[in-house]
């Protein structure tokens, strides 16, 4: 069975309105998809891109960034290596055997903040941030959590909030651990939770968000107003980045998945990778 | 001495803490400088503190005319080794498959280390080859490193502060109220085992210095004199745990200053100067992550250097005079040991808050006052003894060495009877291997240490109830008394059910602290392979959550019974994650087996504390 996450671009400044949107269907990491003709590039990727991945020319296996990243370290053949920035930085970080040099940047989204209508605290003006969410709903604030490319970067966003210019040696700061202590950090996906109806989360966080997808959901969930200053962005990293990153098919499925694309593409507003493979651990 | 050479051949392979250390026991292993080529390879063995430096150093060399002459090239190529183990691997035999390449230099943190080596040597019959003239690379003084706040209540440093006065503030039942600071409460050491530790040992040689009155010449008779035998036992009385590493003290206390209860941990630790430069810069390990920014700590520390005198660690750059180095191998050593001695070479160590070896170069940033240290101090230098007082002070430290009153809780999950090396199944299941471990770490307590036994799964009587997830096989009783019985309690163990991981540490930690003994180093010593799995996973945040408090505000407060849970990760399953936030939410340490072949080195290393 196929996993497609798709992950549209939606930056939303509807006041009192953020937006998730997530669609997971099955797991099934680590597949290899042979569509395309089975080209010879050996290409992982994020469960989330796979979408666009499956239109390149080559050997695609769908993987969590772990995988990938054991698959470096062992000295596997991989070509090219689509993920979200600063996937790559973390793995070199993760495992110091991983090299992959600079990663060529290919698309961007918003990360947007979202909450259930009519339940943005008092006082959080604009923008809705992760502290004011926190500090009013506490622990009905979720993000990603399990083995997703996406979760630490969501997390990280959070706890950028809580701690501006966040340092690994600052975790024991104590308002910062109460608040990344009421995150709730124990579902895999809070957009799909509050999709399929369930009461929880309150709000949560994502990326590449498409509102009208949500349909009946929709009316559950508003956009926080104010931007939340953070982009992901889409970079392939690796031998082949080039061939891969500038590839059109492969920018023109991304385009209608909702990222941006540009060569300027960059990941902003989130700690920095150290800070985030730390934070993976913590959490 | 049985003690001393169990932990000094357990030293080569233990898994350190996760912090950092002057001496990071498996911190080993090769960097890269580069290929060779035709070059003689100068195979360098050298402390972690300074393996960085080294490197970079070694690089410039190996690039340099210095490492040429003529047709002839030297390359030198750094691999990081512990001190300790550097001397266990000297003096036992070195095996290139567990050790590396056999070394021509060796650099120890300290000299005090190569007189260990060649009397181990001569001991046993065999010529020393551990050079008595040698370059020093770079100097740190040890020091006792006090919180602001503390340093003023003893008037340091106007008024000369020392080892005497440790003792006093360690002796009295009032401890900081007898200088009229009772909100400082009781005067708590942090001390490092001197048989991993050479700034244990440092320490150790130096509060025995004190005690005799002495700067030079110690002797085996001294350390027989009753009052000298008083003071160490008195010094000791204060200390709240060992360890294998200063930077646990460091890291910990960074921790709870952050928080805002650094004062509550410890009074004083005995480390070298460097890392005070190191805290006081927002850098308690000496070692930048990555995620890591130094941020200053709230309360810094004064570097008080005892007014009994102290010692150096030299870090010395020994060419081994062994049969496997050959003159050719000896000739491009001593190259590179001048061209780290030169100047400009010198200058780097001032980066890493160092002194410089060579005089000739001025002892300058960041060694001044704005960061807790004196650089005109010290002005008493003690003698290094020789090596048959320091094996007999290291044998008596283990009669002296605080007691302690340790709960050993083993999880005895399903997933314990997995294989330990799923491609060396003849190795045995993860409870083999740590049963083994554990029966062997009984013997690196002493006699008198208070040791009980718990293990703990999911429906542990077998009888229908998963809510009894623990039994204590063995209550808290003198090893010299429960000794076999523990051998047969650890030895009858068997893999059973599921992970009540948070609500077995919760009530074992409990426990600990309702029998409190404030003569002793209390403790819970955690191992598990896995993660909390009770059955219940809707609940784990909010036990995790209850538990980390609760471990917290044990350390809280001025009239705190510590108890420290040290945990240790024992295979890739095991959350290592939350067992490291387990343990510094107690102030303790955590250690890692996830590769579970090394859980009698990790045993040891987790029984340094005590």
């Amino acid at each position: 069975m196929k996993r497609v996450l798709a992950l549209a671009v939606a930056c939303l400044l509807v006041a009192g309105a953020i937006l998730i949107r997530d669609v997971v269907t099955d797991d099934d990491e680590g597949e290899v998809t042979t569509e395309g003709s089975g080209g010879g590039l050996v290409v992982a990727c994020i469960p989330e891109l796979i979408e666009a991945c499956e239109t390149l020319d080559a050997q695609v296996l769908e993987q969590d960034p772990a995988e990938t990243i054991a698959a470096l370290a062992a000295g596997e053949d991989i070509d090219a290596w689509v993920s979200v920035d600063p996937w790559p930085e973390m793995a070199g970080i993760i495992d110091d055997r991983i090299s992959l040099g600079v990663p060529e940047p290919v698309a961007q989204t918003d990360l947007v903040l979202l909450v259930r209508t009519g339940e943005i605290p008092n006082g959080c003006g604009e923008p809705v941030t992760w502290t004011c969410l926190v500090d009013g709903l506490g622990d009905e604030v979720a993000v990603p959590g399990g083995s997703s490319a996406v979760a630490p970067l969501i997390a990280g966003h959070a706890a950028e909030d809580f701690l501006p210019g966040l340092a690994s040696n600052d975790f024991a700061d104590p308002e910062f651990e109460r608040r990344i202590g009421d995150l709730d950090t124990g579902i895999d996906d809070p957009l799909g939770d509050i999709r399929v109806g369930l009461p929880e989360p309150a709000a949560t966080g994502a990326l590449a968000v498409d509102l009208p997808s949500l349909g009946g959901r929709r009316s559950t969930l508003t956009e926080s107003p104010g931007r939340s200053g953070a982009t992901v962005a889409v970079v392939v990293a690796g031998p082949a980045a080039q061939e891969v990153g500038g590839n059109n098919a492969f920018a023109q499925a991304l385009a209608s998945l909702r990222w941006e694309v540009t060569p300027d593409a960059a990941t902003t507003g989130l700690p920095r990778a150290g800070v985030l493979v730390a934070l993976q651990d913590l959490l | 001495m049985k003690r001393v050479l169990t932990l000094l051949t357990a030293i080569a392979l233990v898994a350190a803490c996760s912090s950092g250390d002057e001496e990071d026991a498996t911190d080993e292993g090769a960097v890269d400088v580069g290929d060779p080529g035709d070059c003689t390879v100068i195979d360098a063995a050298i402390s972690p503190e300074k393996i960085d430096l080294v490197t970079d150093l070694a690089r410039t060399f190996n690039q340099s005319e210095n490492s040429r002459d003529g047709e002839r090239c030297w390359f030198v190529e750094p691999r990081r080794k512990s001190s300790g183990a550097g001397a266990r691997a000297l003096y036992e035999g070195w095996d290139e498959q567990v050790d590396g390449p056999l070394p021509v230099i060796w650099s120890p943190a300290a000299s005090t280390w190569g007189q260990v080596v060649n009397r181990r040597l001569t001991d046993s019959g065999e010529t020393p080859f551990v050079p008595e003239e040698f370059e020093r690379f770079m100097l740190t003084p040890l020091v006792i490193a006090v919180p602001e706040p503390m340093a003023d209540a003893l008037g340091y440093p106007e008024n000369p502060v020392g080892w005497a006065d440790v003792l006093e503030l360690a002796q009295s039942p009032n401890g900081w109220a007898d200088l009229g600071h009772p909100e400082l409460g009781p005067f708590r050491l942090g001390k490092t085992n001197p048989n991993f530790s050479t700034s244990g040992l440092s320490a150790l040689i130096a509060q025995t210095y004190a005690a005799t009155g002495k700067t030079e010449n110690l002797t085996t008779e001294d350390l027989a004199n009753p009052a000298v035998i008083s003071f160490a036992t008195g010094v000791e009385s204060s200390v709240v745990h060992y360890g294998d590493t200063t930077l646990t003290f460091l890291n910990n206390l960074y921790r709870e200053d952050q928080r805002g209860t650094s004062l509550n941990y410890v009074s004083a630790v005995a480390v070298e100067e460097k890392s005070v430069i190191d805290y006081n810069l927002g850098n308690p390990d000496g070692v930048l992550d990555p995620g890591e920014e130094p941020r200053p700590p709230r309360i810094p520390l004064v570097a008080i250097y005892p007014e009994e005198g102290t010692l150096f660690s030299d870090n010395p750059f020994f060419v081994l005079e062994a049969d496997w180095v050959s003159d050719d191998e000896a000739e491009g050593a001593q190259r590179f040991a001048d061209f780290v001695g030169r100047p400009e070479n010198q200058q780097r160590v001032l980066e890493f808050g160092f002194r410089p070896a060579n005089p000739d170069v001025a002892v300058d940033e960041p060694i001044v006052a704005a960061n807790g240290v004196d650089p005109a101090q010290p002005t008493t230098l003690l003698e290094v003894p020789e090596p048959d007082v320091m094996l007999e002070l290291l044998d008596r430290w283990e009669l002296q060495r605080k007691r302690a009153r340790v709960m050993l809780v083993v999880d005895v999950s399903g997933s314990m009877g997995e294989f330990a090396d799923p491609a060396d199944t003849a190795a045995g299941t993860r409870l083999d291997l740590a049963k083994a471990a554990a029966i062997d770490a009984l013997d690196l307590f002493a006699p008198d240490d208070e040791i009980a036994l718990r293990v703990f799964t999911t429906d542990i009587n077998q009888n229908g109830n998963v809510e009894e997830t623990f039994v204590d096989l063995v209550p808290y009783g003198r090893l010299a008394d429960n000794r076999e019985e523990m051998r047969r309690q650890i030895d009858g163990l068997s893999p059973l059910n599921g992970t009540p991981l948070y609500d077995v540490t919760a009530e074992s930690y409990a426990a600990a602290e309702e029998t409190f003994d404030p003569t002793r180093i209390n403790a819970v010593i955690l191992l598990t392979d896995g993660v909390n799995d009770d059955g219940d996973p809707s609940d784990d945040e909010r036990q995790l959550d209850e538990l980390l408090a609760q471990l917290r505000s044990g350390g809280e407060g001025l009239a705190t019974r510590p108890v420290r849970v040290f945990t240790i990760a024992y295979s890739a399953d095991a959350a290592a994650g939350v067992l490291r936030r387990i343990a510094e939410a107690s102030t303790a340490a955590s250690y890692d087996s996830t590769d579970p072949t090394s859980i009698d080195q990790v045993l040891a290393a987790v029984v340094s504390n005590f």
